[in-house]
């Protein structure tokens, strides 16, 4: 009877250890699918709680063998096949397989791009630089990054679309000219 | 789905994905670097520190001078250098930190003295009350959620607070700002306008005791506010940016501002170009010929500040003649005439000017929109040539009739270049008499084309932004000169 006992704890510990392993590389890929997501379409609001629905459906599944790689493309799934099921019209669940296509499509050279990013991002004036870190890295409303610059919000708008439009440019060209 | 469609929704998605991969290229320098670096400034040897001691206390004695006698006769300032704002405190503000997610107040120092508080981070004011050494305060964004007649108090309480920027909320009653009065070395406020601006606003600022520039940031004026702005007792500094509804008959109303010294007109008035281009209108009337006529009615006007305003040759021609300092930046619509039409301020000892290759700050302009480029410098060079300048700015490069001009000046003792190229410290280089000059993002520049600088005899500092040169080499390509760089 101790003995079974015993192997019961024993289990339960087992069970218990391998889920919070699970919850840590749950949330090892919460940032991605969070930004999986947002590309995808899925409303701000509505992130959160995608996200969540997705880490339920792989506690309950048995995806434990996945290396890394695997089960980020597993949560992927799950949480495109949430959001389509989300969306009603031919139409919006397009726009979410299209919107998959330019994921994988990006990520394939990721690191490539990030450092031609970064380079293109050096390249420009500090002002130019330090107004794109107030919106992206400090997340600023473009009011308040207005307010720092002194310019209206719609200047900042129209500022911001100027500058990630040259910011591509420079990185295709750098990309192209690495392939 | 149609194909073009497919091409909109695809389009928005590689939007979406460049905000990804923008933020994962900025999250790691913002991670690296959450704040602007610290000034480093290298001296100069024992002998000439004691100088320099001696010159900063005289300069202190100089500002208390000027913050005791605010509103001095335009006779007795006509010796020396126009007035700086000047500052209860003497000792340089130390760089800014930022306040941006809730979880920063934890981790900023209590003894900060420059802060900038996005108000997304914070619920209420309360928690500033705690910083108690804060000098400068930028509060950043919408305002804090219902602002009630004592959400101000904490503000109040910051007894070393010189400069504050605040959001005039749209719930923010007149009797809100009351609290403000608390702050008495409060000398600088800006108000980034979410609402109207009422006289009754202004007659809640009069209780400010130290306030003497005010800038209003968006927002509508009309003309009784811009009248019940005299009642400050000692504004002598006003800046009007982006502000709507400011007609002619609005500005107008400046000319009862008596005390006024420095104006500033930033985004106003429509301008052919800025439209013609793209960027966002600008509202207001910006310098007309009646607005210029209005200023000759100020006594003590000697700075007048003019950045992306509309401007007309014969407003400039209409200007009060005893301007001492000028500042015309950013107005491609400026004709070669405009600038000399300002030949009759013969008073003028400080310019900024541009050549207008840059819209704004952040972008080219397209060359076929510039207005005769060559006969702008032209007339440029010849307004500097009839002026006994003494301080002298640049924004982008040089033309070379102007690399001429200056070089012609031995009254000239500060430059200040920004987006300058190779070319341009050549021609500093010439300037016989300079003694300050101020460095700021160059173009293709290497630290070694500064050697040029050594030609330069007179110079004493040496101020560099926005470089990543190291300010030991800069100490050793020029000794005796003091060095400062900031990298923001």
């Amino acid at each position: 009877m101790f003995a079974a006992m015993a192997a019961a704890t024993h289990s339960s510990a087992d069970r218990n250890r391998r889920r919070d392993d699970l919850g840590q590389r749950l949330t090892s890929h919460a940032t991605m699918l969070r930004r999986y997501l947002y590309v995808l379409g899925a409303d701000a609001d509505r992130l959160d709680d995608l996200i969540q629905e997705v880490f339920v459906v792989a506690l309950q599944k048995t995806v434990e063998r996945h290396d890394h790689e695997a089960f980020g493309a597993f949560l992927r799934g799950c949480a495109k096949n949430m959001l389509l099921r989300a969306r009603r019209s031919t139409g919006s669940r397009r726009e979410v397989e299209l919107a998959d296509e330019v994921w994988q499509h990006t990520t394939e050279r990721y690191d490539e791009r990030i450092d031609a990013l970064q380079t293109c991002l050096d390249a420009l004036p500090p002002r130019s630089r330090k107004l794109l870190e107030s919106t992206y890295a400090y997340g600023l409303t473009r009011l308040a990054t207005g307010q720092l610059f002194g310019m209206r919000a719609n200047g900042i708008k129209t500022t911001l679309r100027r500058l990630r439009d040259g910011l591509r440019r420079c990185v295709e060209r750098r990309l192209r000219g690495n392939s | 789905m149609s194909q073009s469609t497919d091409e909109v929704a695809r389009a928005s998605a590689q939007e979406r994905m460049f905000d990804v991969q923008l933020l994962d290229a900025l999250t790691s320098i913002a991670a690296a670097d959450p704040l602007p670096k610290q000034a480093t400034t290298y001296r100069r040897s024992p002998p000439a520190r004691l100088l320099a001691a001696a010159i900063g206390l005289l300069g202190l004695a100089v500002t208390v001078l000027i913050a005791w006698q605010p509103s001095r006769p335009l006779s007795q300032a006509q010796n020396g250098s126009l007035a700086q704002n000047p500052t209860p405190s003497s000792a340089a503000m130390p760089a800014q930190r930022w306040i941006i997610k809730p979880q920063d107040l934890a981790t900023t120092p209590v003894n900060s003295e420059n802060l900038a508080v996005y108000t997304n981070a914070i619920d209420d004011y309360k928690p500033l009350a705690g910083f108690a050494q804060l000098r400068r305060l930028m509060i950043l964004g919408d305002g804090i959620p219902e602002p009630t007649a004592n959400s101000l108090v904490p503000l109040g309480k910051l007894a070393k607070l010189e400069e504050l920027e605040l959001p005039l909320q749209d719930e923010m009653l007149p009797d809100h700002l009351r609290a403000l009065a608390k702050a008495k070395q409060v000398h600088s406020l800006r108000l980034h306008c979410k609402r109207v601006m009422t006289q009754a606003d202004v007659q809640t600022l009069k209780a400010m005791p130290a306030l003497r520039t005010l800038t209003v940031f968006g927002g509508e004026l009309d003309a009784a506010t811009v009248r019940s702005l005299s009642e400050l007792p000692h504004l002598d500094e006003l800046n009007l940016q982006s502000v709507a509804a400011c007609t002619e008959q609005v500005l107008t109303q400046l000319r009862m501002l008596h005390r006024l010294r420095r104006l500033g007109l930033s985004s106003m008035g429509e301008q052919l170009l800025v439209t013609q281009l793209g960027e966002t209108p600008t509202p207001g009337a910006g310098l007309t010929p009646a607005v210029a006529m209005a200023l000759r009615d100020l006594p003590l006007l000697q700075e007048l500040k003019l950045v992306s305003c509309k401007v007309t040759t014969a407003a400039l021609a209409a200007l009060p003649s005893g301007l001492r300092r000028i500042c015309i930046v950013r107005c491609p619509d400026t004709y070669p005439a405009d600038v000399l039409a300002l030949r009759h301020c013969r008073n003028l000892t400080e310019v900024s000017f541009d050549n207008h290759d840059v819209t704004r700050w952040l972008h080219a302009m397209p060359q076929d929109f510039l207005r005769e480029p060559a006969q702008l410098g032209d007339a440029q060079a010849e307004l500097i040539r009839n002026l006994a300048l003494t301080h002298f700015d640049y924004a982008s490069t040089m033309p070379n009739a102007v690399r001429l001009a200056i070089a012609s000046k031995p009254s000239l003792t500060h430059v200040k270049l920004l987006w300058f190229e190779r070319d341009d410290l050549d021609a500093l280089a010439n300037v016989k008499n300079l003694k300050h000059l101020t460095l700021d993002e160059g173009r293709a520049v290497e630290l070694q084309n500064l050697q040029v600088l050594t030609r330069c005899e007179s110079l004493e500092t040496l101020t560099v932004r926005h470089h990543d040169w190291q300010p030991a080499e800069l100490q050793r390509m020029l000794p005796g000169v003091t060095v400062r760089t900031f990298q923001h």
